[in-house]
């Protein structure tokens, strides 16, 4: 276990120390503009780059805090009505720019408005995949989030390029630090955790998660790559509990 | 036999639409951490009518709030716990059942911690945004108008108790009679009935602030007519 927690907090201060630095850069710049030597789309540009690495810098915390105290979110976090659409339409706002520099287009469609029940945690999904997504995306490639809604179901549908995932790994994609064989290839830092802590949060809200990876495949830079689909399926209400009264 | 009296349940609450627009600018709200709170001075801006305590001395200094946001370290000093906030949520809930409480931490790592965010009505993380603070206020200011969240509170506390369920059931009737009838006395009646209360102090305190709640209510639907 303290291994595992050496590991937890090496990884923890490595992409904190990563976004930090960024957020420093900009602040840097503007700062210096306050005399004067800063156009108004630089101060835009680096506000925004601001905002989107400190939600990314609470992503990282949320991790960890749920792999420190899993319970806090099972016992403690309150189920409340939200919109998914929204999160992963506001989240694409700030990863537009972090898609863009790796040439990565992000795209929505499908306008959900329903609500669904979940906890705040849910807050934190679209950062989980999106950063994932664009990760390990090829660089002139293209994400694809798509929603769909029934009568009492919100279903998301994110596809990608990635590296390919076998039928064997998909059925232990989900298992905390695991990694493909190709994912590892293109030696990214990171512990495997993120779709360990995906899988969590669906399971706690009674949502169905499946991965799908197309046999079609091509290489880039000795790496196989084929479409990858992540889909989710929310239940709009939250199954009824057995009540004590 | 055929009864044709009327029962009087929770459900019929429902119905009842409290047609009283509370705004924001009329609810107290307490901040108590001992750092800074970023985001005191937005949420003034958005008409929220919020009070800024570095720590507090006493727990009577909290009477007069509604909703009362408290940091889980840090505060809570001079009541002598070393769980510090953790403490104070507690003492919160035990004189103050009925007040809105929310925990914001950034120590949800701790899971020693879970117990007391549980007693909270909402937890928040020390890093939310506006919009977050916004959504959660203006939440907390609905459910402290709404009669079924807040029997809810009390009915957790009551089991909670060891309350038997036959007379959190009698509680509830008259509870949602009171509301119903527009008048205090059957829920009254049954907080004098209880000869128990001395065993369950909590518990008393807990019902007298539902019954303060319904008298409250009842005002307030009276008013708008």
């Amino acid at each position: 276990m303290a291994i595992e927690y050496k590991n937890l907090l090496e990884n923890l201060i490595h992409e904190l120390t990563i976004i930090n630095s960024m957020i420093k850069q900009s602040a840097d710049v503007l700062s210096k503009g306050t005399k004067g030597k800063i156009d108004h789309a630089a101060i835009v540009h680096h506000s925004e780059v601001i905002v989107e690495n400190s939600y990314l810098f609470s992503t990282q915390l949320d991790i960890v805090s749920y792999e420190l105290n899993p319970k806090y979110i099972e016992d403690v976090e309150n189920f409340g009505r939200r919109n998914l659409y929204g999160k992963f339409y506001k989240t694409i706002l700030y990863f537009r720019r972090i898609a863009k520099k790796k040439n990565v287009k992000i795209s929505i469609s499908g306008d959900v408005k329903s609500l669904i029940d979940a906890k705040p945690v849910i807050d934190t999904l679209p950062m989980l995949i999106l950063d994932n997504a664009v990760k390990y995306s090829p660089s002139g490639s293209e994400i694809d989030i798509e929603f769909y809604e029934d009568e009492s179901e919100v279903q998301v549908t994110v596809s990608n390029i990635g590296p390919y995932v076998s039928p064997k790994e998909r059925k232990r994609i989900f298992e905390r630090s695991f990694k493909s064989e190709e994912s590892i290839k293109l030696k990214l830092p990171g512990l495997g955790l993120g779709l360990s802590f995906l899988k969590f949060i669906c399971d706690i809200h009674h949502a169905a998660v499946s991965v799908s990876c197309s046999d079609k495949t091509c290489k880039i830079n000795d790496i196989i790559y084929a479409e990858f689909k992540l889909t989710l399926t929310f239940p709009k209400n939250r199954p009824v509990q057995v009540s004590v009264r | 036999m055929f009864s044709f009296r009327r029962k009087y349940q929770l459900d019929d609450l429902t119905a009842i639409v409290n047609t009283t627009k509370t705004d924001r600018a009329s609810v107290q709200i307490a901040v108590i951490d001992d750092k800074t709170f970023p985001l005191l001075e937005d949420l003034r801006r958005h008409q929220y009518n919020i009070t800024f305590f570095h720590d507090i001395e006493r727990l009577s200094s909290l009477t007069d709030f509604d909703i009362i946001v408290t940091d889980i370290r840090g505060v809570g000093k001079h009541l002598g716990s070393n769980l510090e906030g953790a403490h104070l949520i507690e003492e919160v809930k035990k004189l103050f059942p009925n007040k809105y409480l929310v925990a914001y931490s950034a120590s949800r790592f701790d899971a020693t911690m879970n117990i007391y965010f549980s007693m909270c009505d909402r937890q928040m993380k020390k890093d939310a945004d506006i919009s977050e603070w916004v959504t959660l206020l203006d939440r907390a200011i609905q459910h402290l108008h709404d009669p079924l969240f807040q029997w809810e509170k009390t009915r957790q506390l009551l089991l909670s108790k060891k309350f038997s369920s036959a007379y959190i059931s009698k509680l509830e009737k008259a509870y949602a009679k009171t509301i119903i009838k527009r008048n205090n006395k059957y829920l009254q009646r049954e907080l004098e009935a209880n000869t128990a209360w001395s065993e369950k102090p909590i518990a008393k305190v807990a019902v007298e602030s539902i019954t303060t709640f319904a008298a409250k209510f009842i005002a307030e639907i009276i008013s708008a007519g």
